[in-house]
């Protein structure tokens, strides 16, 4: 096996080069690593670390990375399952919400409340959410496919599309109810 | 509501995961059912709504500084 040698100046330039490569794709989408694993883990230092991690977990796995497929999907997927296996283990669930009581909800397309929602309640909302269906929502949210979103979280097709069904009835029922509350305050 | 079993396929249109045919019908069948066009622009609104909050997070410099680094030292 060849050894490492920092004094090969080709060898520096070829490292260099492939760093330059990697760099060019995954800094772009920092700003959307972030936003999701700031949504993901619910706080500002958990996510940096989340990010950290991911990039450069996917730094020293980038020769498995296949040029031609979505580079976005794959450090997506990279970022959920450390998201998984490392912090999803620790956190604190917030309580759930029995879906029964959501899932009941009618939409009122007459009134358009959501203008009058404010921010920082749909972004509790989401946080919120049971955490298969706030990933789901998430990655939709970020523009990616049912099939990309299936492949990111191991999910199959049917349940993806079940959970950001439910994830959606879930922030609207909750936030139609914030609302109500904020009328008869 | 009648139409609740094309709540799903309003999703997926939303969504961009209709093929070409399942999209023109659905289409046409929102030129002729009232409650579905309004369905579709509650749903858009809240889209459009949630998805402007959550991009409203810039990345910390002081990350993407962090992780440069740590690029450039492994």
């Amino acid at each position: 096996m060849e050894e490492p040698n920092r004094d090969d100046p080709e060898k520096q330039t070829r490292i260099a080069a492939r760093r330059q490569e990697f760099e060019n794709e995954a800094f772009p989408l920092m700003r959307m690593l972030f936003r999701t694993a700031l949504r993901l883990t619910r706080n500002q230092h958990d996510a940096e670390d989340l990010v950290q991690n991911a990039v450069l977990r996917a730094y020293n796995f980038y020769d498995k990375y296949q040029p031609g497929t979505s580079f976005k999907a794959w450090i997506f997927k990279i970022m959920t399952n450390i998201f998984i296996n490392d912090y999803h283990k620790h956190a604190k669930e917030p309580p759930m919400v029995p879906i029964e009581n959501q899932e009941g909800f009618e939409p009122n397309p007459e009134k358009a409340f959501f203008d009058s929602v404010l921010d920082g309640n749909i972004r509790k909302a989401i946080e919120e959410l049971p955490d298969s269906y706030r990933l789901t929502f998430l990655l939709a949210s970020e523009g990616f496919s049912y099939k990309e979103i299936a492949s990111i979280t191991g999910a199959n097709l049917g349940t993806v599309m079940s959970r950001l069904y439910r994830a959606r009835r879930i922030l609207q029922a909750k936030l139609w109810d914030t609302y109500q509350e904020e009328v008869h305050a | 509501m009648h139409c609740r079993e094309e709540i799903e396929t309003l999703y997926r249109y939303l969504d961009h995961e209709l093929d070409e045919g399942e999209q023109t019908r659905f289409e046409l069948h929102m030129r002729a059912c009232v409650d579905c066009l309004r369905r579709f622009y509650y749903e858009l609104h809240f889209q459009t709504v949630v998805v402007q909050t959550l991009h409203e997070n810039e990345v910390p410099p002081t990350l993407v500084e962090r992780i440069r680094l740590a690029l450039h030292e492994s």
